[in-house]
């Protein structure tokens, strides 16, 4: 998966973090729309252990990510450098995911 | 005037009475509804009394569904006037205790029992980590996330980065707690760790390595609260629920703020019992893992904030030292019963209060700190709470 969906309300702008039935600020309507797909990265974990099915992933970069748009998002890093992430850390929507929800890669011209 | 109590009796005062758990055992032993009723069993013979003297159930279980509080009762044939079904993570125990004891006060209960347990079989806990809330199953399970461990693990992270908190810092409250479950024969974990051993130990998280992590275990936990009426006749050592505080969601949607509102609670008990951090005997302090320690310390004001680090590495937190924590080994040493790890840190406090933890007794304990923490969902813990209790000296 590529594009990165965020969902805006109608009504107050509000952006949602994660999917939400409705605007819990103003509770109109949210709409989906392309994010721009950069952030920086706020923190991390490197994931060794979890259930068989991930194995070829591991290790799992956990990212918190704070994106262009000011809402900060929970998402996985690919790429071979991905163990290289810091705090403060830019990245990038990779269109080259394995999961089926948007994942990151380590920014061009980041510090790896 | 019609229809209002104009003579109000004087509130009853709850007390906890007593405490009880299971024999804990590793997954793949026996179920939930044996490892409640043994915690059930231990906690009401403790005291003297049976399953129809109870009026009010709390229950936490993740793995005793479809089975619930009141099926509980069903099973044991108790007579309900208030229940209680914990679904707040490692913030059960404490809630319900406050809960309890609020029930107590208003008269509309005598004899709360409060119950957390779990048992796992292979594989059984990772399933239930997968689904355990919509936010996890829908956006961080695709991304194999590891679990609470990869959630929280990021709480380390950001630490290290903003405070220059060390893995040796946060793996002395590992080696220290260790100490204590050699002296807790309920302890899963028998042998000593050394710092050495906690520092070289393998990565599942990381920051997170083998001994920050809790084991998933199998076991149960139950403390008993009752009006002073009740707690005379059975003449046991009562302690007090002096104030009990919680929060949920303390920051909304937010995911690199620390706090679960600890600060926010620990300001509130300590205005409302008018001691302060300093005056506890002991803290027993929700223990997934080390830096959630370190960051309750913060919080409830036994250090500056961002000061964990520095805190553990030069203070004595065993059972002989300046603040004990976690004095029965804690999740960490003892194992984790899913949600009876909610309950475990109240089980210790008032085996401590009422000066029976034996080997481990902190010498003439008459107050300390209890704080649960849990419900990890998308990128924290959402459930919050913290009770101050003090023994009785009547
Ligand atoms: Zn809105």
């Amino acid at each position: 998966m590529s594009a990165l969906v965020l969902q805006r309300c109608a009504e107050c702008d509000y952006i949602a973090n994660f999917w939400r039935i409705g605007c819990p600020r103003c509770l109109g309507q949210l709409a989906a729309f392309d994010a721009q797909g950069a952030g920086v990265v706020t923190t991390f974990s490197i994931i060794h252990r979890w259930v068989a099915r991930f194995d070829e992933h591991l290790p799992i970069v956990l990212v918190v990510v704070e994106l262009a748009e000011g809402v900060e998002v929970m998402a996985s890093l690919v790429g071979d450098d991905r163990v290289n992430v810091t705090v403060g850390a830019p990245v990038e929507v990779a269109p080259e995911g394995w999961s089926s929800k948007s994942q990151f890669r380590l920014a061009t011209g980041s510090t790896n | 005037m019609r229809g209002v109590d104009v003579d109000f009796p004087p509130m009853p005062e709850p007390l906890l009475i007593s405490y009880g758990s299971s024999a804990y055992e590793k997954k793949n032993g026996r179920d939930t509804l044996s490892h409640l009723f043994d915690a059930v069993s231990d906690c009401l013979q403790r005291a003297g009394l049976l399953p129809g003297d109870v009026d009010g159930l709390a229950l936490a279980s993740f793995t005793y569904p479809p089975g619930n509080v009141i099926t509980l009762a069903e099973h044991l044939d108790m007579r309900l006037r208030w229940a209680e079904q914990g679904a707040f993570g490692g913030a059960s125990g404490v809630m319900s205790v406050g809960h309890a004891a609020d029930q107590i006060r208003l008269g509309h209960a005598k004899c709360i029992l409060c119950v957390a347990g779990d048992a796992f079989t292979s594989g059984s806990h990772e399933k239930l980590l997968e689904d355990f809330t919509p936010a996890i199953s829908e956006h961080l399970g695709p991304h194999g996330f590891g679990g609470a461990n990869g959630v929280l693990a990021p709480l380390q992270t950001r630490h290290a980065a903003l405070h220059g908190t060390r893995r040796d810092q946060l793996g002395r409250l590992c080696v220290t707690q260790r100490r204590h479950a050699l002296l807790n024969p309920n302890a899963l974990f028998q042998t000593p760790l050394t710092l050495d051993e906690y520092l070289e130990a393998r990565p599942i998280a990381e920051p997170f390595h083998l001994y920050d992590c809790v084991m998933p275990c199998s076991g149960a936990e139950a403390v008993l609260v009752v009006s002073d009426d009740i707690a005379a006749s059975i003449g046991r050592a009562g302690v007090r629920v002096l104030a009990t505080r919680e929060m949920h969601n303390a920051s909304p949607g937010q995911l690199s703020e620390f706090s679960a509102g600890w600060e926010i609670l620990g300001e509130e008990l300590w205005s409302a019992t008018g001691y302060s951090p300093g005056d506890m005997d002991f803290a027993q302090l929700y223990d997934d893992y080390p830096i959630v320690v370190g960051l309750q310390l913060e919080g409830y004001g036994f250090c500056g904030p961002g000061e964990c680090g520095p805190f553990l590495e030069t203070t004595d937190v065993s059972i002989w030292g300046e603040l004990p924590i976690n004095t029965g080994g804690g999740q960490l040493s003892v194992g984790q019963s899913g949600a009876g790890g909610s309950m475990i840190h109240l089980v210790e406090a008032v085996q401590q209060l009422q000066h029976e933890a034996g080997e481990r007794q902190v010498d003439g304990a008459q107050r300390g700190l209890v704080s649960g923490y849990g419900l990890v969902s998308y990128g924290k813990g959402l459930c919050t709470a913290a009770t101050v209790l003090e023994r009785a000296n009547s």
